[in-house]
């Protein structure tokens, strides 16, 4: 009867936990729950017995031919291995998931191209003191005060929003 | 030059009873801290263009986003020489020139020769205005004195918080981007991280098909143990079911054998036996 076959890769849970993003802490912990319960069944069949002991039914029953009998047709018969109806399942589950990985990757280099110009565009501006006003405002949006809403000076809704006093 | 009465702007160089402004701007760049991030393939340099920075080739300067054309940064404050005048109008090179002819006081004795000569010889009409003009000057000249600094100061300080306030505004937003590229990086990397994921759930999927294999096996196993010891059992049950037949089978033959007159022949034998044991 063929035995144990596959070798089981452990699972690396240490080097997963640091990846995980916080607010993905609670799926992660339901699935590694899961895989743990998967692990301890697995260790439990680690301590069952899959072979009889021929010699001592030989030995005790007097029917020799029964045990022969027995022992031929144990031998001759195959244990049906599970079907595998999943991992065609989690192929393709894997295969979606690596596309989505590398399209938020995709996503990600784009923003942060973005967000390099956008450092760049602030890193190559000359010191304020030789800028006018208006391309001070034109430079940094927020800073242009709404004269139409706020018509009266300091053309702010709140004082909060006026310009900070240096640290 | 009315500006410079109210507000010390622009680079001092001359000698000065404060701090000339140049040194500062000269330390400013020797301390300023340059910090370098990473891009995906070069390096930003963050400039540190903070107040008091200068920008001297403003011509050739070009302008991130321009909307029109030679827009570009103003030319930076003139270099202002505090010594270049006495009294705010006499320039030095006055002095400069008359001093090998007439010493230090050769620019005053001029002045006053040259206003005594405007007024006797009637260049110059003493009227009503001129009271009012001297008593113009006496008044500023004392004002000056006694609080042109602190007016100086508060107007120079309204300038430098503005200019601090923008690069406050400036360093925030860039301090902000480049914690937006980490936290992308930061996720990127989590990303990547599935991969793993995938990899415990092949595992999973894996030990879950070996756990039914076995199982299958260990009840198959259990199976014909069960049928074996069966017959050892059964086995053991019957050869006591016949030992123990044997054993009533002999008792009742024995039995059967005793009959009273054994039974009497055995009693004095006994008795006759013990009759001798009493004896001796």
């Amino acid at each position: 009867m063929a035995a144990r076959q596959a070798v089981i890769k452990p699972v690396e849970w240490a080097k997963l936990q640091e990846r995980i993003a916080p607010a993905m802490k609670g799926k992660f912990n339901t699935f590694k729950n899961k895989s743990d319960a998967v692990l301890a069944n697995y260790m439990k069949t680690q301590e069952k017995k899959l072979t009889i002991d021929w010699g001592f039914y030989h030995q005790s029953i007097a029917n020799k031919a029964l045990v022969q009998d027995f022992e031929k047709k144990m031998k001759a018969f195959q244990v049906p291995k599970p079907v595998d109806t999943k991992s065609a399942i989690l192929e393709k589950n894997i295969k979606e998931d690596n596309e989505k990985v590398v399209q938020f990757i995709k996503e990600g280099d784009e923003s942060l191209s973005d967000v390099y110009e956008e450092l760049n565009r602030l890193n190559s501006l000359p010191p304020f003191e030789q800028m006018t006003q208006e391309d001070v405002y034109m430079q940094f949006k927020s800073l242009r005060p709404n004269y139409e809403k706020y018509p009266a000076w300091p053309h702010v809704a709140t004082p909060e929003d006026m310009l900070p006093k240096p640290r | 030059m009315l500006s410079r009465l109210f507000c010390s702007t622009g680079r001092i160089v001359g000698k000065s009873t404060k701090i000339p402004l140049c040194l500062r701007v000269v330390s400013a760049r020797s301390n300023s801290t340059n910090s370098v991030i990473e891009t995906g393939t070069s390096t930003i340099q963050i400039k540190d263009m903070n107040y008091p920075a200068r920008l001297d080739d403003w011509e050739n300067f070009k302008m991130p986003g321009a909307p029109y054309e030679g827009m570009g940064p103003l030319p930076p404050l003139p270099d202002y020489d505090q010594n270049f005048t006495r009294h705010y109008v006499f320039p030095e090179t006055w002095f400069q020139f008359l001093y090998p002819r007439t010493g230090a006081t050769g620019t005053y004795t001029l002045l006053t020769g040259l206003a005594a000569m405007l007024v006797s010889k009637e260049y110059y009409i003493y009227s009503h205005d001129t009271w009012y003009a001297a008593a113009f000057i006496i008044a500023f000249t004392t004002l000056n004195k006694a609080v042109g600094p602190f007016i100086r100061d508060f107007t120079e300080s309204l300038r430098v918080d503005r200019l601090k306030a923008y690069d406050q505004v400036k360093a925030d937003e860039m301090d902000g981007l480049i914690k937006t590229v980490d936290e992308i990086k930061l996720e990127q990397w989590r990303a990547k991280g599935q991969e793993l994921i995938n990899e415990a759930r092949k595992t999973n999927l894996a030990m879950m098909l070996e756990t039914e294999y076995i199982n299958r096996q260990a009840s198959v196993v259990e199976a014909v143990k069960r049928k074996l010891d069966y017959q050892v059992t059964v086995q053991k049950v019957d050869t006591e079911l016949t030992q123990g037949h044997m054993v009533k089978w002999i008792e009742k033959k024995v039995m059967e054998t005793i009959t009273p007159e054994t039974q009497k022949a055995t009693l004095n034998a006994c008795i006759a036996q013990l009759n001798t044991i009493a004896s001796k």
